[in-house]
């Protein structure tokens, strides 16, 4: 394979790849915003999403096209739930509470996940059975086509969703200012409670993306969540925008690195990025140096 | 509150006297293995529980001393006082470097770049084979010797003593700390970060002087390990030992020390608890259950099977729930609930007393 | 020289868009109790702030004995004799009152990890002698009775006495009071006031915003009155009082009359 074709070839997977970030991000800047916590459970819901689709799909044989909206909704109930059971019983816990519980969380649906799905990888059909496309000499999935064009409507709709719609509007208001958002009158626990649904949800779309052609195991659940937070601390945490671009570049830059550099230490030298961000620019490439010093988190 | 309190340390003693003289050597292992863990959280615990840092990479700690001791003694013939140097150092030194970054920020940066950390060691343990062994891991490395004896000889009865005394020496010394300048300070810090600035103490460079005491702490214990065992695997630098780490000192009660050892105890043997219900064979059941559930002997035997894989799911369930209804920890809310408990008794006498004069 | 205890020029500080402080100049003599009034959001809190080092300001100079600390980390200024109160009380949770003040003591001691884990003797001493000190600071304070209660579950009024306690104990030359009154009662409003001026007897100057006029007159040597920002009047309390700038812009009518 020529150079050029590689590097197109690296280029289409790592912005499939990216595309998962994306979302995992997305989700952890909306509990972000909400609570002011992050969740070391939202690489558990990509998990939670996966393996549901991979049980739709593979074993009661439910066309793909239904399961996907039925996976979404099911981790959007277990959002809640989570939020319900772990998050909403304390009255006014510290930041460090919430960071143990919610890694009891994800520890719990890590269990959870073993005890139904089982210790061994699995399989999800790829969603659109057709030959490859060839361009010069890379060859590209029709899926990772699909889950670019999914990524981004789910991004538009996201932005929609905040700018236009009502309950958006009052996510944000929270995401500014609590205090004001409560004195306004908007119903503070409702907004969380819808955050953590949302953010499930979003969770589900990044698992079912990831997986066709490839498979999916139990033990998943941080490596979904430290790319998610990654992405998340280089766009700026609580940045959206800012998590779209990083997100493309982390995608890109783990494709090209394992391509380039060395398969073997793909997973160290993506994850030293992470520490080198943090160690240089702790407030991500779109965030403001003065917020990442005086916010809790 | 200030001053010792040795009784603790005399109930310890009495404990581990009469363990050594008529617990069986099974348990003893257990528990040396606990010890060991119990060296790793009395350093968590003035990391998370008092300074208020979570870190959720410590078993990457324990893993660097134990491979490093493992690897230069073994490949290199180093001795082993040189591996235990070696090991507490590098394992220092990683940590300084890490939490240089991390340690300026407020808050819990730090959380999600030691379980970032800790999934880079993992990995590169994996990895590296022609280093580390990857997932075979390295055995060989020599035992333990002091004053000429062989500690892991004779099933490991002084390896035990010799590792609880060490878990015994680090309780005087951390409770020295806690109850002085320094411990104060790390308090301050979990109590208010910015009024502990306001008052003079230099809170990033106490953060970071407690974070590299606990990963040396936790690589001590990883060379203990490895000169006991002989063998470490890649599975010492995973993810769920350090979070298991992080729920010993939350079911402790935090700002605990003797509440992290009994949790750290009673979590470590959690594994061997629920193995041992999995030896339960399925005809041993009550009838009851039998025809009860309706289902046939091999089915139940699954079912206890499946049993044995719940530890994931049980410290998960552990932690929320301890955190959400006994944010106090295992070793007050346990003394809080007989107090409530003989306050209730003592009322209800009370008023049976009255009725009875009356 | 040796009069200015605290010499502030050209303070500013933007946050994004916003001039919190703009061009501010003020001296504090020493000795001397020195009030910053001025309506919500005019800035005094942000002046603290950047006196006492929680965020560096985005220009001008803060010399403090003739030695510049503007964006000096916090702890170091309170080494050199800053101490400060926080607007909303910012108490060590988990801490007895007298845990708390000791934590005051900490730039004045010198005790690290090892000489506390061993318990060297001069670890030893010096922890006699930090609890000594405390207990001092509380007495004067008048909180001695309830040294071992949790600083948490104190009274309101005296979770503030306690916060001044522990700024006393790290023994500054400058004590910055935000707003101590705020919250409290007349009685212990006036309580506060005698406080103040026997620490300002003792020797230590004071820098005090609030918004209770008449504890600023009463106490004050010299006030200086923020508006959006920046400096609007400065001088002796009667003054500023009949200044008609500040009446008509702060003060509002009712002083008028007086």
């Amino acid at each position: 394979m020529s150079l050029l074709s590689q590097i197109i070839q690296f280029t289409f997977s790592g912005l499939a790849n990216g595309g998962t970030y994306i979302l995992v991000a997305l989700g952890l800047n909306i509990i972000y915003n909400a609570t002011g916590i992050i969740n070391f459970a939202q690489g558990e819901f990509a998990v939670f999403g996966s393996f549901i689709m991979i049980t739709l799909c593979m074993a009661w044989g439910i066309p793909a096209p239904v399961a996907f909206p039925i996976t979404v909704l099911a981790l959007a109930g277990i959002g809640a739930l989570f939020h319900r059971t772990a998050i909403a019983p304390l009255k006014k816990p510290s930041v460090i509470t919430m960071v143990i519980i919610t890694i009891g969380g994800s520890i719990f649906m890590r269990g959870v996940a073993m005890l139904i799905w089982g210790k061994y990888p699995q399989r999800l059909d790829p969603f659109i059975d057709a030959p490859p496309i060839r361009f010069m000499d890379a060859i590209i999935k029709w899926d990772t086509l699909l889950v670019l064009v999914i990524v981004a409507l789910v991004v538009a709709a996201l932005y929609w969703f905040f700018e236009k719609t009502v309950t958006g509007k009052a996510m944000r208001a929270c995401a500014e200012n609590r205090e004001a958002a409560l004195l306004m009158g908007i119903n503070v626990d409702r907004i969380v409670l819808l955050s953590f649904a949302l953010s499930a949800a979003l969770g589900a779309v990044a698992g079912v993306v990831y997986t066709p052609g490839a498979s999916m195991e139990y033990g998943r659940g941080p490596y979904f969540g430290l790319r998610g937070f990654e992405v998340a601390i280089i766009g700026g945490l609580g940045n959206s925008v800012g998590a779209v671009l990083a997100g493309i570049l982390i995608g890109l830059f783990e494709t090209f690195s394992a391509g380039f550099l060395s398969p073997t230490y793909k997973e160290a030298i993506t994850l030293a990025l992470l520490l080198l961000v943090l160690f240089v620019k702790p407030s991500g490439i779109l965030g403001k140096a003065e917020v990442a010093r005086l916010k809790d988190f | 509150m200030d001053r010792f309190d040795w009784k603790p340390f005399a109930v310890l003693s009495v404990l581990l006297g009469y363990l050594f003289v008529f617990g069986k050597l099974y348990t003893l292992m257990l528990l040396t293995r606990a010890g060991m863990y119990c060296i790793v959280t009395i350093g968590m615990c003035l990391l998370v529980g008092y300074a208020g840092q979570v870190s959720i990479g410590h078993a990457a700690f324990y893993a660097i001393g134990g491979y490093t001791s493992a690897i230069l003694t073994i490949r290199y013939g180093v001795p082993l006082w040189g591996g235990l140097v070696c090991a507490v150092a590098l394992s220092c030194a990683v940590a300084f470097l890490i939490g240089i970054p991390t340690l300026r920020l407020r808050g819990h940066y730090l959380a999600m770049a030691t379980l970032g950390f800790g999934v880079i060691v993992y990995s590169l343990i994996h990895s590296s084979i022609e280093f580390t062994g990857g997932s075979s891991g390295i055995s060989g490395a020599p035992p333990l010797t002091l004053f000429g004896t062989n500690l892991a000889e004779d099933g490991g009865i002084f390896y035990f003593l010799f590792v609880w005394i060490n878990v015994a020496v680090f309780m005087l010394l951390a409770g020295n700390i806690i109850r002085s300048r320094p411990g104060r300070a790390l308090m301050s810090i979990h109590g208010n970060e910015e009024a502990a600035n306001a008052a003079g103490v230099n809170t990033s460079a106490f953060k970071l002087k407690v974070f590299v005491l606990s990963a040396g702490m936790a690589a001590y214990a990883g060379f203990l390990y490895v000169h006991y065992d002989g063998f470490i695997g890649a599975n010492s630098a995973e993810l769920m030992l350090s979070v298991i780490f992080v729920a010993m000192v939350a079911v402790g009660g935090m700002a605990n020390l003797w509440g992290t050892l009994c949790a750290t105890v009673l979590l470590s043997l959690l594994p061997e608890f629920l193995r041992r219900t999995q030896k339960v064979k399925a005809a041993d059941l009550p009838d009851f259950i039998h025809n009860s559930l309706g289902l046939s002997d091999t089915q139940i035997f699954k079912l206890i099977q499946k049993f044995q894989e719940l530890d994931v799911l049980i410290y998960g369930l552990i932690i929320i729930v301890f955190m959400i209804f006994m944010p106090q920890g295992i070793f007050t809310g346990t003394a809080d609930m007989f107090r409530t408990l003989a306050r209730r008794v003592r009322a209800v006498r009370g008023k049976r007393r009255v009725s009875d004069a009356s | 020289m040796s009069d200015t205890l605290l010499d502030v020029r050209d303070l500013g500080k933007r946050f994004g868009g916003l001039q919190a402080v703009d061009g501010v100049s003020f001296q504090v003599r020493s000795g001397h109790v020195k009030s910053i009034i001025g309506p919500n959001g005019a800035g005094k809190t942000t002046i603290f702030n950047m006196v006492a080092g929680a965020f560096p300001p985005s220009a001008g100079s803060i010399m403090f004995q003739g030695r510049d600390i503007a964006s000096m980390p916090s702890h170091e200024i309170t080494r050199l004799g800053i101490a400060r109160t926080f607007q909303n009380v910012k108490l060590f949770r988990g801490m007895s009152a007298i845990q708390n003040v000791m934590v005051g003591r900490h730039c004045r001691t010198r005790t690290g990890f090892l000489g506390a884990a061993l318990r060297m003797p001069h670890a030893i001493s010096e922890e006699r002698r930090i609890r000594a000190a405390a207990l001092e600071h509380l007495e004067f304070v008048g909180l001695s009775d309830i040294a071992a209660t949790d600083a948490h579950s104190l009274a309101f009024g005296q979770q503030k006495t306690l916060e001044i306690a522990r700024a006393l104990a790290t023994e500054p030359k400058l004590l910055l009071l935000d707003e101590p009154a705020a919250g409290l009662n007349t009685r212990e409003t006036e309580e506060i006031a005698q406080l103040i001026c026997r620490i300002r007897d003792t020797g230590v100057t004071v820098l005090l915003v609030e918004h209770d006029m008449s504890l600023v007159m009463n106490i004050s040597d010299e006030v200086m009155v923020l508006d959006f920002g920046s400096k609007l009047a400065e001088g002796l309390p009667r003054e500023v009082q009949n200044d008609p700038e500040v009446i008509r812009v702060y003060l509002g009518a009712e002083y008028v009359a007086e």
